[in-house]
């Protein structure tokens, strides 16, 4: 089996994952933070220590305003919606996923906010930002952005967008799905107010796990109440992190394993992580482009994703032929219809062949093998 | 040895408060508060021994560490 879809979730995962989630499901999972019996604590420091060591990788030196959630796209409606006020002007790029379209859309259907749609495929970075100053109204108060592409290697310049958003007191959330655990992210640095992130793709956690990290200087109210085993006399929730945003038991052998791969990511290091899928990307798109009736979208773009048509295949098609052959791509619109759009794939989308660090140059060549065999068979 | 209670806001800051202490060899013990000493439900605190009760406000206030408030002697059934 060769796994190209790794943007949608990352396998195999690292051996101490799958072991310390089962290692947690076996000996110690208790409910974290309702009791202060042996079970329970040993749940609560595990995830204590798994918010630490996500907090030391993005540059938070807080490890409480790490709030675990179950995906990223749990994390950026919490984000958008706890932060949104009635009347405001929000921009976002047109390289989105669905997770930050989609709740942004239905806001403005509510009348609760209007939004703008900046262009990130713009050829350099002073043109992205002229683009997004062109965009900018007294009440533009919340800017929404991927910091990588999920459906190919096409990066925003996060840092001088958060530049641009701090001089002008704009509120910067980031979406780090495809960038979290490859690419250096530091939310000072950024001006980043609140990252939203995945635990199940670059940092090899299981499914089941996300994580927003809020900067102290955002303030946001709830968008999820419950019980999370503090104050419980109260009917409001608790004004401080993260319990503030964590309603109802955590998915504490997820969290467990997460904890595994941010360690994981840790220990490579993200240099050396960056290098090998930026090679693998690199070998995977000079095959595709010089391979005839293939075309790539933004050929450019360097990275682990690329994006491809093959003329002739319908995407879904072509991918399951490849499936027949035991390799594994995605096919269709990749939730992401304003990237699509941005880059003109076409009435059926493109298919997608993503990359981890555990994928190798053999699986490559034989990905090159199987695409001459379908396009032979045309 | 008397026992003294520092009061946090929820498991994950005594967790990050037992964290400090112990960096700075100093030992603790989570427990749960009963409601009559939190006035609003649900929290916790770190037990202490008194007599490091001034090293552990030190470690506090280095690591940014809120606490609620001090609560003197306890006994076992706080």
């Amino acid at each position: 089996m060769i796994y190209l879809d790794n943007a949608a979730t990352t396998f195999p995962k690292p051996g101490a994952v799958w072991r310390e989630t089962l290692r947690c499901m076996k000996y110690y999972c208790g409910n974290p933070g309702r009791s202060s019996h042996k079970l329970s604590l040993a749940s609560a420091t595990k995830i204590y220590e798994c918010r630490e060591a996500i907090a030391d990788l993005f540059g938070c030196d807080k490890a409480e305003n790490v709030v675990f959630t179950y995906n990223t796209t749990y994390a950026l409606n919490i984000a958008i919606k706890s932060v949104a006020k009635k009347g405001d002007h929000i921009l976002i790029s047109n390289l989105e996923h669905n997770s930050v379209l989609r709740p942004i859309a239905s806001m403005k259907e509510k009348k609760l906010i209007d939004y703008d749609i900046f262009s990130a495929t713009e050829p350099d970075t002073a043109s992205i930002l002229e683009n997004i100053e062109s965009f900018l109204r007294p009440n533009t108060r919340i800017l929404v952005c991927t910091h990588a592409s999920n459906v190919c290697s096409l990066k925003l310049p996060i840092e001088e967008i958060g530049a641009l958003c701090k001089k002008n007191g704009i509120i910067l959330i980031v979406d780090a799905a495809q960038s979290a655990g490859i690419y250096d992210i530091d939310l000072d640095n950024m001006n980043i107010g609140i990252l939203c992130a995945p635990g199940h793709k670059a940092l090899f956690g299981p499914q089941g796990t996300g994580f927003f990290i809020k900067s102290d200087r955002i303030n946001a109210d709830t968008f999820i109440e419950g019980g999370n085993g503090i104050n419980s006399l109260e009917e409001k929730m608790p004004d401080f992190l993260p319990e503030r945003f964590e309603a109802g038991t955590l998915a504490t052998p997820a969290i467990a394993g997460l904890f595994e791969g941010v360690k994981y990511v840790k220990a490579l290091g993200l240099e050396e992580i960056r290098y090998r899928e930026s090679a693998l990307g690199a070998r995977l798109s000079e095959i595709l482009q010089n391979t005839p009736k293939v075309r790539v979208y933004a050929p450019e773009a360097v990275g682990g994703t690329v994006l491809f048509n093959i003329d002739g295949a319908t995407p879904n098609r072509a991918a399951s032929e490849f499936d027949r052959e035991n390799i594994c791509l995605r096919s269709g619109f990749h939730c992401s219809p304003l990237a699509h759009a941005a880059l003109g794939t076409g009435e059926n989308g493109a298919i997608r062949a993503s990359l981890s660090f555990f994928n190798r140059f053999d699986e490559i060549e034989q990905f090159y093998k199987c695409l001459k065999e379908i396009i032979a068979a045309q | 040895m008397k026992k003294c209670i520092a009061a946090l806001n929820s498991m994950t800051m005594a967790i990050k408060a037992k964290e400090a202490l112990s960096e700075n060899a100093i030992f603790s013990n989570i427990i749960k508060l009963d409601s009559d000493m939190t006035k609003n439900g649900c929290a916790y605190g770190l037990e202490i021994q008194c007599n490091q009760l001034n090293n552990a406000k030190t470690v506090f206030g280095k690591k940014r560490i809120k606490i609620r408030e001090y609560i003197g002697e306890s006994d076992k059934n706080v």
